[in-house]
């Protein structure tokens, strides 16, 4: 991967990509606390699968920077203890669908422990996510909405290097568990922004406005809230028609304001998802607004999603598979035009 | 299959010296201890008591058989060690660890001053309050190895001098999580002591259903630690087999697996028909009840008579009633409290309500 190969130094502060924005945030944090640590599978160094770790243990030591074997099921345990010992293990998930081999982790450790036992457990989950790379089911699916049912978890969606670093800080320093998505086309397309030299966060459960319009509103997150851009731009040329794009960037707990405050002006909603639509974040977004902003509405909670089988291999079937923005822009034109 | 009357103490696999802090204990520290056995069999017997009458709720799963693993364990480490018991071990271990029965009673009878506010319930309660150094117990088996084994990193990052003992059921001990547990530990040498007390039935499944091999102690060759056969009904062995892996623990050696052999008197929940074993089987295992083992030692040794064993159930009795009966006054928690310990680090914009 061609961003692997430039370095920090090679760029000015100014403009940083999705891959220096997730490393830069993690550098800091580590420096800003010494409590704050990372654990995975080959990040020493190799860095995790997509270099996001290389360099840290050099900066920070071999005690806050944890090689393990490949013992998610374990490593997610000892992130629990490790938490409950007064650490911030920022554990890296080599792809987001491995959550699979530690969900009780997440749900019956993480997720209850402060609860049920008055502790907290500050701990970190990063996983890459999504498809676009070829990897097929076991490693591009959208597993959000498994683990979005349980209270005391903060899940965190990024869909930008803005975002990215801002949202990955407040989750390191966040009491209570979070786990960070990040979307794997974010890294392979290098995706940049421009970065103030200090250091800032962006508040978890505060949606952004990506765009704004009057006509209809989309919610997504992650990948799809670009190509929902993409799709509003063009429709904005081509057709008059002014989308705004609503980014959730924390889907729990869920920015309900800033979503109605939108459909409010707009009178139409649609969420557009990588993940499937059945028992899905989408489906709480719909029901969210059919809830809350059932009066502000002129039709029906639209909702766009993969289809209902694994994300396959081949091109074909895969961008089929896949949100894009000409999906985005067809069935907009089919609601309103 | 042998079950606990055959079983042998064995030393360690790698020939270390065996350290015997039963030798050095005074005979008040073992009429002690049989007092703490006592102690742990009638709150067990108490909560059956009070599970049958229909009063108590959830489920329950007694540990009798298993009390000299749960009287001796908190007296091999330090008071500042940590411990992570099992469902069946834990409530004794809490209530050695100086937790009140009336904590303990109300976390049965889920009242607001139960040990976890009465979220949590019988035989899964614990605690991480500093003081106690009791973990809690996790129900979805296997787990409490790789939680204990993050406290051991924790201990060992930090260049503490505690360790932490892992109280593992055999039914939980074939679980994944348990074994990649071990396989992190012996890399890195962690401070942890993996203490299987093996009861030789996993609910309904007998030992010899689920293990290939009889001793689950052998098991550690494959993690580069030694492993330990040791009488679980013995509480002086199971004292110097924890003390010795312990402080080998805490001189950087890394961990150890004992295997704690007992036998369940008692069914996995009140009511088990227990197909799966003979009453002649029970009866048995019933010969080697290390209450009564113990009780033996010492009236042998001349530290206990009549009068003695006497007054000391009756005083137990009274410390474990007396307890339940001031939980028995306590409030229950006010559900409109329970949503406001969801979440630790403060107010998000939306969200929590619904």
């Amino acid at each position: 991967m061609s961003q692997e190969h430039q370095t920090e130094v090679e760029r000015t502060m100014a403009e940083l990509n999705f891959f220096d924005a997730v490393k830069r945030a993690l550098r800091e944090e580590m420096a800003n606390d010494d409590r704050v640590m990372c654990i995975g599978e080959d990040i020493r160094s190799h860095g995790g699968p997509y270099g996001t770790t290389k360099g840290l243990m050099e900066l920070y030591g071999e005690k806050r920077v944890i090689d393990t074997p490949i013992i998610e099921s374990a490593f997610f345990d000892a992130a629990v203890g490790l938490s409950l010992m007064g650490w911030r293990p920022v554990v890296d998930l080599m792809a987001a669908d491995f959550i699979t081999l530690c969900v009780d982790q997440v749900i019956h450790g993480a997720s209850h422990y402060p609860f049920m036992f008055d502790v907290q457990i500050p701990l970190t989950i990063r996983g890459p996510i999504g498809g676009g790379l070829r990897f097929t089911a076991s490693q591009e699916k959208s597993l959000e909405a498994m683990i979005a049912n349980f209270p005391g978890l903060i899940i965190v969606y990024p869909s930008s290097a803005l975002d990215a670093y801002g949202l990955l800080k407040s989750a390191i320093r966040s009491n209570d568990p979070c786990i960070v998505f990040e979307h794997k086309l974010l890294y392979f397309y290098s995706v940049s922004d421009e970065f103030p030299e200090d250091e800032f966060t962006i508040p978890l459960g505060e949606a952004a406005v990506k765009r704004t319009g009057t006509d209809l509103t989309i919610v997504s997150w992650g990948w799809p809230v670009r190509e929902s851009v993409k799709a509003a731009e063009v429709l904005s040329e081509t057709e008059g028609i002014e989308v705004e794009v609503v980014d959730l960037r924390t889907l729990r707990p869920m920015d309900r304001a800033t979503i109605l405050e939108s459909v409010k002006k707009t009178n139409r909603a649609m969420v557009v998802t990588e993940a499937h639509r059945f028992g899905s974040m989408g489906a709480e977004v719909a029901a969210t607004i059919q809830e809350f902003g059932f009066d502000d509405l002129d039709a029906p909670v639209a909702r766009l999603g993969a289809p209902e089988y694994p994300i396959p291999f081949s091109a074909p079937i895969q961008d089929a598979y896949l949100m894009t923005a000409d999906k985005i822009l067809q069935t907009i034109k089919e609601l309103l035009v | 299959m042998a079950i606990s009357k055959e079983t042998k103490t064995r030393p360690a696999s790698d020939g270390a010296e065996f350290l015997r802090p039963s030798e050095q204990l005074t005979d008040d520290q073992l009429v002690d201890l049989y007092r703490d056995i006592h102690l742990i069999r009638r709150f067990s017997e108490r909560q059956v008591e009070e599970f049958e009458s229909g009063r108590m709720p959830g489920g329950l799963h007694p540990g009798h058989g298993h009390e000299a693993i749960s009287a001796a364990v908190p007296r091999a480490v330090r008071p500042s060690d940590y411990l992570n018991g099992t469902h069946r071990s834990q409530n004794g271990i809490l209530a050695l660890r100086g937790v009140s029965f009336r904590r303990l009673w109300a976390e049965v009878f889920g009242r607001e001053t139960g040990i976890n506010g009465g979220r949590r319930g019988v035989d899964l309660m614990g605690t991480f309050e500093d003081d106690i150094r009791v973990w809690a117990h996790n129900p979805v088996l296997g787990h409490n190895a790789g939680i204990a084994t993050g406290a051991a990193l924790a201990l060992q990052l930090d260049e503490r001098d505690e360790v932490i003992v892992c109280l593992i059921g055999d039914g939980a001990s074939v679980c994944g999580t348990v074994w990649e547990a071990c396989f992190f530990a012996g890399i890195r040498k962690l401070p942890i002591v993996y203490a299987v007390e093996n009861n030789m039935v996993a609910y309904t499944t007998r030992f010899e259903d689920m293990s290939p091999i009889e001793n689950i102690s052998d098991r550690a060759s494959a993690f580069g630690f030694p492993g330990q056969l040791v009488d679980g009904n013995d509480a002086l062995a199971v004292l110097d087999a924890v003390h010795t892996a312990a402080e080998r623990a805490r001189r950087g050696e890394g961990p150890t697996l004992l295997e704690l052999k007992t036998y369940r008197f008692v069914g996995h929940f009140i009511g088990d028909p227990q197909v799966y074993r003979t009453r002649e089987e029970v009866s048995e295992a019933r010969k080697s009840d290390p209450l009564h083992l113990f009780e033996a030692l010492l009236r042998d040794r001349g530290l206990l008579d009549d009068a003695a064993v006497t007054n000391i159930h009756h005083e137990n009795l009274e410390r474990i009633d007396a307890g339940l009966a001031e939980a028995m006054l306590d409030p229950f928690p006010n559900p409109a409290d329970a949503l406001s310990r969801t979440y630790r680090s403060g107010t998000y914009p939306m969200g929590y309500s619904s």
